[in-house]
């Protein structure tokens, strides 16, 4: 009996030790999981605050409404509520946006507004007599010419006197249409609107160019100006390759002040430019113009002309801007080679004798005014006319930024801008279109990070980037709801904003700090450690549980028996 | 005290009154001038300096927008930045200033940068770390590894060359000075750097520095040195002066067997061809001052005009040849020939130079010793020695001993930040007084310090490069120097007038080469590892240790279970069949087994 009771005791003592066993186990087995495993999650993981990936999905396919108020104004004739009524419906007809939906998300909305001419309108009517005082007088009576409008008046009387041949586009936002069919005007107006102030078809490729819409042909009004950009660096030389034979001088800085100044400070709200100049020595062109005995001549083929910029490349970079460089380059031809000239692919000479590179900048020749007889003392001055060459500097630097090229028309007389060499509606343009390319390219950005940021999980995102992101989300909403309301300038600034926001959001260095960290060697680093822990810490849990189990069972046999 | 001793050597150091050589002509002014000079110890010495002068005000922002021979891209880098005063350097080799001489212009192997922002500027610090980004790119240098540890501002080492008020010039907080002693300077920074030159390489006499001759020397520097000077002698105009230059030691006597000939062909490879058209002078000065009687020197051709300038107790005469009147037709061919081999006479060290190395062993301690010569036989010599140190090299300022001839002495004037790990490095500035004809002898300790093991540079068993000590001062001997007026940095005014008095120099020491406790770097995994090993044993026991118990084995009984199971079918395989001689045979074993062998007790059981 003694020995069954001995026995017992060990057996009893075995289980509590078993007991104690299986306690242990499973309490190893609970603090890994509750505090080894949120540990090592909480420490290895990576820093990502929350993005509005919804949001930017919403304005990813958002459509924009570019709203724009025109106002057109009947002059003369029959200017009874009827016929201003009709004229309405004739030009709600017309005056419609042909590029709805067809390049890209993108709708213009014209606002017509049709009212005869007040007094004041008519008096100035009456009293000028040239065009160009009649545009200058029209802007000073106007008060509803806000950025982004347009104002066509059609000249149902005066058309005579002021020899408008079909449509007169003034300096500033309005534009002169003869007719005294209504319905013909009303024609001729939208036109002028959809094909000159707005440039819809231009426009609608801009913004589907930014918005990433791939054109399968080159296209050179599309390609030629540098896209989104918050400044420009105009950068001007004079390139002097035989400093030995010729002493080449230029006013530069008169020249800018008084040709260039005035079209960069109509610019300020559209873009920072920063001007400098310089004068290059020792540098020539990498191409050897071909003689022209006939012409007694050099000349430089169209063909050979993109060769010309490599080697003036190096001296040309700036190291303190991020902006682009637009390039102005005036070659003086040393006398071994001149006169130099330009032909273009028909074998003409080029007036100007300059080209412009897209993108990047102009060149152009600037001949000796020298006596043909050759007999010229040497060092030979060239003194560099500013006039002649900031004319075609300034007309190239039009084209760089963007302004469009116009198509002659015989029908269509367009006025040339004053001194600032910019007209007001070319200005609106420019600021319609940047707004929308603004916009577009900002929502693409943004839809890329937010892409590349739920693909790659490791990526930090600090909290900057983040504001960053809401910043341009919002922005982005908020210029579309001005373009809505046809709010043109609240719409450019709200889209610069946007740029540079996600600009600065998608290119901040600090996303990359984790991007090339791969799986394989996070597994070699946790490896050593995990796999010889995690091994009996599962056995034992296993086999705690089934021995409670066990017990339990017999625990209950028992107490059925 | 120390105030007193600070402007005694405000007036040991340059003073600058600044007056212009002639009056305003143009507003831009090219000069290129080269010196050569043949050293007693059979080196040849060529300076190359090109100064660019251009009528602009470094504190009118306004005025950096049209440039002609001022390059571009460094006008508006110096505007940006707005840079009052800017001195780099890229040299490879070292000055031996006790065989050579004193240098036109003297700098420490590596690259060196010191700079003296405007008054106006917002954030020194930030503008400091954007400048010398920009000027890693323009000159192809690693100078974007100059940061916080590296940069100092010396007090009295580093004073303004060009105009500036005196409150201006004492208050170092504007200045910044760094070093990299190990940058590495080859024909991509050549490049950038003539391309800053109105004529590039395409004219004049920097037609002669081809890469291929220049980078086979003993030595060779590169320096840009940009300053705000006056372009009237009433100063009402200011200007901001370019100064470019290259020098170069060649040592002819290897080449030319035994003789220290040369020539433009032999040290260049071609000879002059007139000169740069935009430049108002163009000049080539060749030091004839070294010619005796026993081994004459011939120079040909003879040159257009000799220079003898007789100052601070010497006389040297210049040949000088004007590139501006040679006829551009045919090459100046300029050569200069000894009747004999070169004679290695004994070294006539110059009044004051310096000699710095290592002392200690092992990986924990070491000495930093520093010698400086004063040879002159009469006069005390006074002088700004300033070391800086990075971070890793622990410096005690306790155990700074100054000795001369064995003497202990004092600085007369003494500053000393410590450095702070990872942010900031060591700088000790001091002024001390030579006595005559005397060695003084500063040493100081310090330890190495452990770097982690991501701050080792690539090819971390090269060592740390500590950046050279500099020695500034002022001789009164100093005809061997070229410390002219300092209005001018052209050779005329460098060679300077015989009522001169004051000769200001700059010394660089060696730079030292210190090796830390390198790591293996497959170490981290290998850490990793072990790490990670031991902690898994240690978990694993304790694990066992609460989780399973032990308790004896019935050996009678059969075992069961996947192990015994493997082990009986390995028998079979091998044909064994458990008879009874090898159980007799293993009894003896088995009993003794029996006691040890444990298995776990299964807790089902």
């Amino acid at each position: 009996m003694s020995k069954v009771t001995k026995m017992s005791a060990i057996e009893r003592e075995k289980e509590d030790q078993s007991w104690q066993h299986a306690y242990a186990a499973l309490s190893i087995a609970f603090l890994c999981l509750v505090v080894g495993l949120p540990l090592w999650w909480k420490t290895t993981t990576t820093y990502r605050a929350s993005l509005p990936d919804s949001e930017i999905t919403g304005i990813a396919s958002l459509q924009t409404f570019c709203k724009i108020p025109v106002t057109v104004v009947l002059v003369g004739g029959d200017v009874s509520q009827n016929n201003l009524n009709s004229l309405q419906n004739h030009l709600d007809y017309t005056l419609v946006s042909d590029y709805s939906g067809r390049y890209s998300r993108l709708t213009f909305h014209y606002a017509v507004n049709v009212r005869s001419a007040n007094k004041r309108e008519t008096d100035v009517f009456r009293l000028k007599s040239t065009l160009k005082d009649l545009d200058a007088d029209i802007y000073l009576l106007d008060q509803e010419s806000t950025v982004g409008s347009s104002i066509v008046y059609i000249l149902q009387d005066y058309s005579g006197v002021f020899h408008v041949s079909k449509i007169h586009v003034g300096r500033y936002r309005h534009a002169f249409v003869s007719g005294q069919d209504l319905k013909s005007a009303a024609a001729l107006a939208a036109q002028v609107v959809k094909e000159l102030h707005v440039n819809e078809a231009l426009a609608a490729k801009i913004h589907g160019t930014a918005a990433g819409v791939k054109h399968t042909e080159a296209d050179v009004e599309s390609m030629r100006s540098v896209r989104s950009t918050p400044g420009y660096e105009l950068t001007f030389s004079l390139l002097n390759p035989s400093p030995d034979v010729i002493i080449a001088k230029w006013d530069i800085a008169e020249g800018i002040r008084s040709y260039l100044d005035p079209f960069l400070k109509t610019l300020t709200e559209y873009a920072d430019f920063t001007v400098n100049s310089q004068v290059l020595y020792y540098m020539g062109l990498a191409v050897t113009p071909t003689k022209d005995d006939t012409n007694k001549r050099y000349v430089l083929n169209a063909a050979s002309l993109p060769h010309l910029i490599n080697p003036v490349e190096a001296k040309l970079g700036s190291h303190v801007s991020t902006n682009p460089t637009l390039n102005f380059l005036v070659y003086v031809p040393p006398p071994s080679q001149s006169p130099l000239h330009i032909l273009n692919e028909h074998g003409d000479t080029v007036t100007n004798n300059a080209f412009l590179s897209p993108r990047w900048g102009g060149i152009m020749l600037y001949n000796s005014p020298r006596d043909t007889s050759g007999n010229v003392t040497l060092p030979d001055t060239v003194d560099v006319d500013m006039k002649t060459v900031m004319e075609v500097f300034l007309s190239q630097l039009r084209l760089l930024i963007g302004v469009p090229k116009q198509k002659s028309d015989p029908l269509l007389t367009i006025a040339s801008p004053d001194n600032t060499g910019i007209t007001h509606w070319e200005l609106d343009f420019l600021l319609r279109t940047r707004t929308l390319e603004n916009v577009a390219t900002a929502t693409l950005t943004l839809s890329s990070l937010s892409q590349l940021l739920g693909q790659i999980r490791n990526m930090v995102i600090r909290d900057d980037i983040a504001e960053q992101v809401y910043i341009a989300v919002e922005s982005i909403q908020s210029t579309h709801s001005y373009l809505k309301d046809g709010n043109m300038y609240r719409a450019f600034h709200s889209s610069k904003r946007a740029i540079q926001a996600s600009e600065t959001a998608f290119f901040d260095p600090s996303l990359l700090e984790l991007l090339y960290f791969p799986e394989d060697q996070k597994f070699a680093i946790y490896i050593p450690l995990f796999l010889p822990m995690s091994i009996p810490v599962l056995m034992s849990t296993v086999k705690a549980l089934k021995w409670i189990k066990s017990k339990r069972r017999q625990n209950k046999r028992a107490k059925r028996d | 005290m120390a105030e007193q001793v600070n402007v005694r050597v405000c007036l040991v150091i340059i003073c600058l009154v600044l007056m212009a050589p002639e009056g305003l002509s143009n507003p831009d002014k090219f000069d290129e001038e080269l010196f050569i000079r043949p050293l007693p110890s059979g080196h040849v010495y060529s300076h190359f300096q090109f100064t660019t002068t251009w009528d602009v005000d470094v504190h009118d922002p306004s005025t950096f927008a049209h440039y002609n021979f001022f390059p571009k891209s460094l006008g508006q880098i110096i505007n940006k930045y707005s840079v009052q005063e800017l001195h780099l350097s890229l040299t490879q080799g070292y000055w031996r200033h006790e065989k050579w001489g004193y240098p036109v212009s003297s700098a420490p192997p590596g690259a060196q940068l010191w700079v003296w922002f405007q008054e106006s500027t917002v954030d020194i610090e930030q503008t400091w770390k954007e400048l010398v980004n920009v000027l890693s790119g323009l000159f192809c240098a690693s100078l974007n590894f100059i940061d916080g540890t590296v940069t100092v501002k010396p007090q009295l080492s580093f004073r303004p060359q060009g105009i500036a008020t005196d409150k201006y010039s004492i208050n170092s907080t504007y200045l910044r000075y760094a070093t990299l002693p190990r940058e590495n300077v080859c024909t991509e920074n050549l490049t950038p750097w003539k391309k800053l030159l109105p004529c590039d390489s395409k004219a004049g006499l920097s037609t002669l520095l081809n890469a291929m001759q220049l980078y086979n020397a003993n030595y060779h520097s590169l320096e840009v040195h940009v300053r705000p000077v006056c372009a009237n002698p009433s100063c009402t105009i200011p200007a901001l002066e370019l100064s470019q230059s290259l020098s170069v030691v060649f040592d002819q006597p290897i080449r030319e067997y035994g003789k220290q000939d040369w020539s433009l062909k032999k040290l260049f490879g071609r000879g002059a061809r007139g000169a740069c058209p935009m430049a108002s002078t163009s000049n080539i000065y060749v030091d004839i001052s070294s010619n005796k009687t026993s081994n004459l020197v011939q120079l040909t051709p003879e040159p257009t005009d000799t220079r003898v300038v007789t100052r601070g107790g010497g006389t040297s005469t210049y040949g000088v040849y004007d590139l501006n009147n040679w006829d551009s037709s045919n090459q100046l061919m300029l050569a200069m020939k000894w009747k004999n081999k070169h004679c290695y006479d004994v070294n006539h060290p110059p009044q004051i130079h310096v000699h710095r190395f290592i002392t200690g062993y092992g990986q924990d301690k070491g000495g930093i010793t520093c010698l400086l010569f004063n040879h002159d036989t009469e006069k005390s010599q006074s002088v700004i020695y300033l070391d800086t140190v990075p971070w890793y090299i622990r410096l005690y300022l306790h155990t700074l001993k100054i000795t001369t001839n064995n003497k202990p002495i004092k600085p007369d004037w003494m500053k000393y930040i410590p450095g702070q790990d990872r942010t900031r490095g060591y700088m000790l500035e001091m002024v001390l007084t030579l006595p005559p004809d005397s060695v003084t002898t500063i040493g100081i300790d310090f330890d190495r310090a452990f770097l982690k093991w991501t701050e080792h540079p690539p090819d971390a068993n090269i060592g740390f490069h500590i950046s050279s000590a500099v020695v500034s001062t002022i001789l009164q001997h100093g005809n061997n120097t070229f410390s002219g007026q300092t209005d001018s940095r052209l050779f005329p005014s460098l060679f300077g007038s015989s009522n001169q008095k004051d000769f200001f120099i700059r010394l660089y020491s060696e730079i030292l080469l210190i090796q830390l406790p390198t790591p293996d770097f497959s170490m981290p995994y290998n850490v990793i590892c072990l790490a990670c090993t031991v902690v898994a044993i240690a978990f694993g026991s304790l694990h066992n240790l609460t989780t399973r118990s032990f308790a004896p084995v019935d050996p009678n009984k059969k075992p069961t279970g996947i192990k015994a199971k493997i082990i009986s079918v390995i028998k079979k395989i091998k044909g064994h069949k458990p008879d009874e001689t090898d159980k007799s045979k293993n009894t003896d074993e088995k009993v003794d087994n029996k006691c040890e062998t444990t298995e776990e007790v299964k807790k089902d059981r």
